[in-house]
């Protein structure tokens, strides 16, 4: 456990672009401990003032799309134009044992090794899906060490990605170049959700592919009906560094777009309120859960000896805790 | 895409001609058992045979009463101790914890019934513990086997080390066994089971001669209990690490011996395998088992188109040589006859060891540079050379010595065996090539002559004394 | 009464075997084999499919060749030991190459400044090919040369030192590895991506197919593969494959089969498992005929798979070292059993260090002994007709087609191996493996069983990298004083214009530039600035190793303390696995990194190659507890410290140090005075440093 300094020059050090401290703060943020957590309140408090100042962007996909590889490039590009980044990552614990491997660093070795850039894995924990409020926080504090934009990537399955928009300004979802059946498995969700689409590995053999599932996911976005705009569909190719730039000019014309109309801001002020619900449902959920409650053992007989339903069970329960409140 | 392997549509079979036309020279090999061998065995008719059931073995221990502890927490799953002295036999003999094999000249009858008396003790049935208790020659056999009546212990040893010490090839020794057996067989009150009887094995490493070997034994051991009427057809085998090339000057060189030997062993079906006082070589044992998984298949050779070709000449010729004992009267009666066979086999194999024509790897050639202070051992054909080396160590004196003409690959062995080394500079010794071999000189003008691939070691110590009266 | 033997003859019986299955995988379906079925049992030697042998007479006419591997860090002491082992039986000469030099740096490389010397010599130019063959005469000596990412300049090297002393390439005997596709599957001494090292490889194959019809251009390994974990079957169908990928390049450039099929080797690695390695080598040579006939060569020969084998050094354990000799002396039985063409038989201490001069020797006497005192040289493969041999050449013969007929639905190799499979497989047996020899069902003596209570009193070999440094540096700034720098300039913009178009023979280029002395690291960054520096990526797998181990004790006490650990401090534990310096294998790495996470931790996994200043960088970043090193070639300790100093200078000397590999007990104080808390030698349970780990971590905790 490391030797945390006190929060004041935990924050100071993150003001002043100290890479260990960040680090350390983003510790702090992701403890399980309710005593780091206060004193991870207190650091967020006091960089407050330095917040809201980056573009969100999160780049998701399903595993072995090629986020990494993608993230690799962009990064380069816009470390380049003397941008400062930072990623996020976050990767599956495993249920059974806790554990999980972070390997996304092997992914981006030119990007790990650049100066103006911090890149953090993230193990997703025993939260589903991993993105929460640990992200949210600890997107603040990168802000506050004056990284911009953010990058968060997560693996798109699972309630993850419906977690993400949550927290970003943008949604990049990445597809492979296989148009057809790939299309169907698709879980719809996801598609509502994108921003952006990027079709990823566009090159050799599949370069005349991914024309076609190019034309093929705009097809399906013109099917939704709850996004006031079409996303694009763009093509890259990580390993020819095509299509890199029109990704990222893509998100700044996507950006002046929505502050020009106001969605930017409209959507920024709804993710706050969502996350002060998403809180305080987290608040609740743990204070429920950190009681005994007697009726849990008899309800369940019941239930199993056919004498009454869950729904009546969970009636029973939430009365016993309200009880236990008073 | 499946493509099917389909061997025979792409590679029809090979007929024998096809082979030999690709041969040019006659390849067929003998050894010092003076047996014809091809180099290459092809399926025939069928020559699948199946020996022996047994596929694992006891890892045996040679140890001094002392060492008893540390043999067991090694790993040795039976012990083997040589009693040479009269002994008595302490309580404390692990008789609870594995089986306990006794040998030597000072076995009787009262560490007979010692060992019985400790088992007993312990609580344990005497019927049921395994080991053995061999008594030394001269043996009664019909005693012997009285005296084991209801137990499981080996009392009388067929020891072939005897006949291997004194120089006998496979064959030699393969029917000294046989011999053996009979005689013993001949002298037992008919029907009696011979299941006190076991042998002692030396094992070399000419591994597909010696897995051939104890198979073969396995035939002839089994046709003679069969003609005898026994009821048993099998013997247990205690193979034991031959030390004829034992080079002691170059002990890690020789643990390659000893792991050859032991594959053999295991490989060829012996049921114990004894390693000496060295933990190392217990380990050797360990490795084999676990790690190269020998002993999981039980005679593994069987079918092997060479090695079962290797069997049966073996055994083949084994018998034909027991016949010939037989004829003479059995063992006993046509001991010196054969004798004197091993002997001429003995002078063959020491003149082509000790000659340099036949190559002991850190015995007569490749030697180490430097070496430990050890003592030769004595069964092995090496000794004479190993002798000579401690010679030059014993002087402390690593001379010089210059070749005048051409220094033929014996002449380099000498030196090299001497110590000596080659350097014009400084040379006390001059060696000069003649029409039939060798003079060397000394700076005091001695001389001696010697013929060009004599025995390294005869030569050698004389060279020796011309360069030790140099120094004087 | 006695039986009158004379007219008795010995009683044979013929009955089927019982083979007891217990404890080989593939020995528990045999007794149901009917061996009578077998296709394969009326092949012989020196005729396709070369079932026997690749000749027809094999070791009757000419035993198999001793050709130790070896380098030892400078030019000068491998032409001395090359010499020596000459003068003592060996008969062709095995070149190591250091790591820099494998990735193509010059030896005063800031990256490199660890790895010099260590694990292999260190060739600069065309002056260290020189002195390395000092005295050897090139016509008659044949040469075998592991190099496969800096292959292009190292030839260069080669056919001009040999060219410049009076040898024509025509006369040149040996082989070059030249084996890229196994870098990017196991062993990753790579320099660049894919298709351009294919493109090299072609041409090397192109180049000595017209000008060196004795020396072979490709040496398709599977011995990495053996020792990254791969059992037989697999070993035999990845390698085979690759040769296959390596035949079709070739044929793609307009070459004809027979002209260069004869010259491809294969090099296999020899495990521990008597039988089942024997077979192997009867099945590859099965395998490799079938898969060439399709070429329809019309030289028998092209057919013929021809062999190196080297006994394995994973088998090998540091503990109780004398143990190898048996180990080395099993391996070689096979291989020769199995009728290798040539054969390395690893020292004692290959597991600690370069061998030293003793232990050579009994490498080398293993062989000898072999051919000189075991008639294994009259017999042309003796296990021909066992029952259990041909059984298992049949099964492994099946099993391997299974294995190659699913990469071909891929598409061949170089497409499987960018999807990652069959380094997947590959990672998935070694973590088994792992696990059954950290749970004690698979005993290796001395590591989980029958320990020696003494440590071993061995000598080993150190290298003082220092000076090699120090030497090879000088000699670089000497020859750069005394060339043509205009020349050479000359020579490389002509490297790099060619390797950016397809229209040149990049070796017939590169023979100029060696020729003008330029550098291996001058050639290697010239094709670097046209095909840049590969990086790979391998998705790590989970959950092999957590459900080999099952219900053992120990993983569910490791298991129980990582979670205890995470309540206490409201993280699990986390450790970084790094790879520091140039040593590329990273078996050993991935399948701690796999069972740790089985265990519990969040593991994060370090790129390869990394320096001291990268390793913290991320140890920072990702603010873990534990950083763990994997050294297995020496490098550490330069790098260790140097790691520890940039942990103080930035201010986390509380980040936790542990390394794992191969580590000589010598070393252990130097590492420890540093400030590593842990060394955990091979043999250790992985379960167990996990525990002892948390156990540390716990105790800071509350004790800080």
């Amino acid at each position: 456990m490391s030797l945390i300094p006190d929060i004041n020059s935990l924050a100071k050090g993150i003001l002043s672009y100290d890479r260990g401290c960040l680090s350390r703060g983003i510790t702090l943020i992701e403890s399980g401990l309710s005593s780091d957590r206060d004193k991870a309140q207190l650091l967020l408090n006091k960089l407050l003032g330095h917040t809201n100042s980056a573009l969100r962007i999160a780049v998701t996909g399903s595993p072995g799309v090629g986020k990494s590889s993608l993230i690799e490039k962009l990064g380069l590009h816009l470390t380049e134009s003397g941008n400062r980044i930072a990623v996020l990552s976050i990767d599956p614990s495993s249920p059974n044992t806790g554990g999980s491997i972070m390997g996304d660093k092997t992914r981006m070795p030119q990007l790990a090794h650049h100066e103006d850039v911090f890149i953090r894995p993230s193990p997703s924990g025993n939260t589903q899906g991993g993105v929460t409020h640990a992200t949210r926080s600890a997107m603040l504090l990168c802000e506050a060490a004056g990284y911009n934009p953010i990058i968060i990537e997560t693996v798109g399955t699972g309630q993850g990605d419906y977690g993400v928009r949550h927290v970003v300004d943008f949604v990049l979802l990445l597809v492979l170049p296989h148009a057809g059946d790939e299309l169907q498995g698709i879980k719809r969700g996801i598609l509502e959700i994108a921003d952006l689409i990027a079709v990823t590995k566009a090159d050799g053999d599949m370069k005349s592919k991914s024309g076609i599932a190019a034309k093929s996911y705009q097809h399906a976005l013109g099917m939704r009906t709850n996004k006031l705009s079409i996303p694009k569909v763009l093509i890259t190719s990580a390993h020819d560094n095509s299509g890199i730039s029109e990704v990222w000019e893509s998100i700044q014309s996507l950006e002046t777009d929505a502050l020009h109309h106001g969605h930017f801001q409209q959507r920024r002020q709804q993710q706050i309120k969502d996350a002060i619900l998403e809180a305080t449902r987290s608040l609740l959920l743990s204070d429920f859960n950190g009681s005994e409650y007697r009726s849990l053992n008899d309800m369940q007989q019941k239930v199993v000896n056919s004498k009454s339903t869950v729904h009546e069970a969970a009636r029973r329960l939430l009365n016993e805790y309200l009880q236990s409140q008073k | 895409m499946n493509d099917p392997l389909d061997l025979l549509k792409h590679f029809p079979p090979i007929a024998d001609s096809d082979w030999q036309n690709l041969i040019s020279k006659d390849l067929s090999w003998q050894t010092i058992e003076g047996i014809n061998f091809q180099p290459y065995y092809r399926r025939g008719a069928s020559n699948l045979q199946h020996l022996f059931d047994q596929n694992d073995w006891l890892i045996c221990a040679q140890i001094q009463s002392t060492e008893i502890l540390p043999a067991l927490e090694d790993g040795a799953e039976s012990l083997s101790l040589l009693i040479d002295q009269p002994t008595t036999l302490s309580k404390e003999m692990p008789v609870d914890k594995c089986p306990l094999y006794f040998r030597g000249k000072a076995v009787d009858t009262n560490l007979f019934y010692s060992l019985c008396d400790i088992v007993k003790s312990k609580g344990l049935d005497p019927s049921e513990f395994q080991g053995a208790v061999a008594f030394p020659e001269p043996i009664e056999p019909d005693f012997v086997f009285e005296i084991a009546q209801g137990t499981r212990l080996w009392t009388h040893e067929i020891d072939l080390c005897h006949w291997h010490d004194k120089g006998a090839s496979l064959v030699q020794e393969i029917a000294c066994a046989f011999a053996q057996l009979s005689d013993i067989m001949a002298q037992l009150k008919p029907g009696t089971s011979p299941n006190h009887l076991y042998l002692r094995i030396p094992i070399g490493e000419r591994i597909l001669l010696e897995i051939a070997r104890l198979r073969a034994l396995k035939i002839g051991i089994s046709t003679i209990l069969q003609s005898y009427q026994a009821p048993i057809h099998c013997l247990p085998f205690m193979g034991v690490s031959s030390l004829r090339h034992k080079t002691a000057l170059d002990q890690d060189t020789h643990m390659i011996r000893t792991t050859l030997q032991y594959i053999a062993a295991i490989i060829g079906g012996c049921n114990v395998i004894v390693s000496s006082q060295n933990r190392n070589e217990l380990m050797i044992q360990h490795i084999l088992r676990n790690e190269g998984k020998l002993g999981i298949v039980s005679d593994a050779a069987t079918g092997s188109w060479m090695i079962e070709h290797l069997t049966n000449a073996l055994a083949e010729a084994g018998w034909a040589l027991f016949q010939q004992i037989e004829s003479l009267g059995g063992l006993q009666k046509a001991r010196s006859w054969i004798e004197s066979n091993i002997e001429q086999t003995h002078d063959q194999r020491s003149q082509s060891i000790l000659s340099g024509e036949e190559n002991i790897v850190g015995g007569n050639i490749f030697l180490a540079d430097t070496f430990q202070n050890e003592t030769p051992e004595g069964k092995s054909l090496i000794a004479p050379l190993d002798s000579i080396r401690l010679r030059t160590e014993t002087i402390r004196y690593k001379g010089n010595l210059t070749v005048q003409g051409r220094c033929s690959p014996w002449l380099y062995r000498l030196i090299n065996l001497c110590g000596l080394k080659m350097d014009d500079h400084q040379a006390m010794i001059t060696v000069i090539e003649t029409s039939d071999g060798y003079i060397a000189r000394n700076s005091n003008d001695q001389q001696i002559s010697f013929n060009h691939g004599a025995p390294l070691n005869v030569t050698a110590g004389r060279l020796m004394t011309l360069m030790e009266s140099h120094a004087t | 009464m006695r039986p009158d033997f004379s007219s008795i003859p010995l009683i044979r019986r013929g009955i089927t075997p019982n083979i007891d299955r217990s404890g080989s995988n593939l020995l528990r379906t045999c007794d149901h084999f009917d061996l009578e079925s077998c296709e394969h049992l009326d092949y012989s030697a020196g005729l396709p499919p070369f079932l026997r042998g690749p000749y027809p007479s094999m070791y009757a006419e000419r035993p198999w060749t001793i050709r130790q591997y070896a380098g030892f860090s400078t030019a000068e002491e491998s032409n001395a030991f090359y010499l020596s082992a000459i003068a003592a039986g060996q008969c062709g000469i095995s070149v190591a190459f250091d790591l820099p030099t494998h990735r193509g740096y010059d030896s005063d490389h800031s990256l490199v400044h660890g790895d010099v010397g260590q694990a292999g010599v260190a060739i600069d130019s065309i002056e260290d090919m020189h002195i390395l063959f000092n005295h050897i005469s090139l016509a008659d000596m044949s040469v075998s040369m592991t190099m496969n990412g800096a292959v292009l300049p190292i030839m260069a090297f080669f056919i001009v030192a040999a060219q410049e002393s009076g040898v024509m390439p025509q006369q040149l005997r040996g082989t070059i590895q030249n084996d890229i596709l196994k870098e990017f599957m196991v062993r990753n001494t790579y320099i660049y991506p894919p298709q351009p090292s294919m493109r090299i490889t072609g041409d090397i194959i192109q180049w000595c197919t017209e000008n060196m019809p004795r020396f072979n251009p490709v040496s398709v390994s599977g011995y990495h593969m053996h020792e990254a974990g791969a059992p037989a079957a697999m070993e035999l169908a990845y390698t085979l494959a690759n040769g296959l990928e390596y035949v079709r390049t070739a044929i793609d450039r307009g070459l004809d089969i027979d002209s260069f099929a004869p010259r491809i080797s294969f090099f296999f690695g020899i495990g521990m498992n008597y039988f089942i390695e024997l077979s192997k080598l009867r099945a590859a040579r099965i395998l490799w005929a079938r898969l060439i006939k399709p070429f329809e060569p019309k030289n028998p020969k092209s057919m013929a798979l021809r062999m190196h084998c080297q006994t394995s050094g994973y088998s090998l354990t540091a503990q109780d070292p004398r143990n190898n000799i048996a180990r080395t002396t099993l391996e070689a039985l096979s291989a020769v059993c199995g009728q290798t063409q040539s054969l390395h038989t690893n020292a004692l201490d290959e597991a600690l260090a370069l061998p030293s001069a003793d232990t050579s020797r009994i490498a080398r006497n293993t062989q000898l002994i072999l051919q000189e005192e075991t008639e294994l040289t009259r017999a042309i493969d003796p296990w021909g007709g066992s029952y259990v041999v041909e059984y298992l050449t049949h099964t492994l013969t099946h099993h391997a087609w299974s294995y190659i007929q699913e990469i071909e639905s891929i598409g061949g190799m170089t497409k499987a191996i960018a999807s990652g499979l069959p380094k997947m497989r590959i990672e998935e047996e070694a973590a088994v493996k792992q696990a059954n020899i950290d749970q004690g069902k698979e005993i290796i003596v001395g590591i989980n069983s029958f320990q020696s209570k003494s440590s071993s009193e061995i000598r080993l070999l150190r290298v003082d990298n220092r000076e090699v440094l120090a030497n090879q540096s000088k000699r670089l700034s000497h020859l750069k004083q005394s060339r043509d720098s205009s020349k050479v300039e000359q020579a490389l913009e002509h490297l790099r214009k060619c390797a950016s178009q397809d229209n040149a023979n990049l070796l017939d280029v590169a023979l100029i530039a060696a020729k003008e002395r330029a550098t291996l690291g001058e050639i290697s960054a010239a094709l670097e600035s046209v095909f840049g520096r590969y990086h790979a990526q391998h998705e790590p797998i989970t959950g092999v190793y957590s459900a080999t181990m099952e219900t053992d004790e120990c993983t569910v006490k490791a298991q129980s303390l990582s979670d205890e650990f995470a309540k206490l401090t409201g993280r699990r534990p986390r450790i970084l696995i790094a790879k520091i310096g140039l040593d590329g294998h990273d078996r050993g790495a991935r399948v701690i990194a796999t069972a740790f996470a089985d265990l519990g931790f969040d593991v994060d996994i370090g790129p390869l190659f990394q320096t001291p200043e990268d390793v913290a960088r991320q140890a920072i970043e990702n603010d873990v507890h534990i950083t763990g090193i994997s050294s297995l070639a020496g490098a550490h300790r330069t790098l260790i410290p140097e790691l520890m100093n940039i942990f103080q200078r930035d201010g986390r000397s509380d980040i936790k140090v542990v390394v794992g590999g191969i580590i000589p007990n010598e070393d252990y104080p130097l590492l420890y005075h540093s400030g590593v808390v842990s060394i955990f030698g091979p043999g250790t349970v992985i379960a167990e440093a996990a525990q002892k780990i948390i156990n540390q971590l716990l105790d800071h905790v509350s004790h800080p």
